[in-house]
């Protein structure tokens, strides 16, 4: 899933380290993320959205333009 | 692989990363002192590390007995505390090489079963497919985690 978490994050200046910190998970988990390689669970979602103040849907884009009233 | 932006910048890691960082050295210590151990009975026995290591040949009874309590009881009290301190990401990686490893498994033992019961290949050996689900399994997880 495409998302803006690196934007957000170099906004901020913070490294893949600080930003793993603040949501408690790895370097490693924050960097699959941001390259689309692994999509977070809801409630990581939810932790990374509060963190930015910002909507989940302001971050992440599932690409998904249809939808039951068009 | 996995890039860092920001490489400049000191690595920090988070308490919750020093202590799983440090689960997994401590299984990797109790792996080295399982094979050190059956290594060095090795060589006292016939002058080659590998004799114990790598057949089934039969073990003193005491060392059989504390291998194994190391290995049956080591191993899931080092899995309770990985599955505690792993992340998201990091346990669906071992959910990967968990599931691929378990496939080399559930495929490669009756497949060689049942070839050795038709004569086409040797007895089924435990210790060389728990090798290659081993293997497999950490290739998996590598991948999954880092590539």
């Amino acid at each position: 899933m495409k998302n803006r978490l690196k934007v957000l994050r170099a906004e901020r200046d913070w490294s893949q380290a600080d930003l793993a910190d603040r949501l408690d998970v790895s370097r490693q988990a924050v960097n699959a993320i941001e390259t689309g390689k692994y999509d977070p669970s809801l409630p990581l979602v939810f932790r990374i959205a509060r963190l930015f103040d910002m909507r989940i849907e302001d971050i992440f884009d599932d690409q998904f333009s249809g939808g039951p009233h068009g | 692989m996995v890039e860092d932006d920001a490489p400049r910048r000191a690595p920090k890691m988070s308490p919750r990363e020093r202590k799983y960082w440090g689960t997994l050295a401590a299984c990797a210590v109790l792996g080295g002192i399982i094979g050190f151990a059956m290594a060095f009975t090795g060589m006292l026995d016939s002058k080659d590390p590998t004799a114990m290591l790598y057949s089934n040949a039969a073990l003193p009874r005491n060392l059989a007995l504390v291998i194994a309590a190391l290995w049956g009881l080591g191993l899931p009290i080092g899995c309770l505390f990985y599955h505690h301190y792993a992340d998201e990401q990091d346990q669906h990686a071992y959910l990967w090489a968990c599931t691929m490893g378990w496939y080399i498994f559930v495929v490669l033992t009756p497949t060689w079963w049942l070839l050795g019961r038709g004569g086409l290949t040797p007895p089924v050996d435990i210790g060389v497919i728990f090798l290659v689900s081993m293997v497999v399994n950490a290739l998996v997880w590598l991948w999954k985690r880092y590539v």
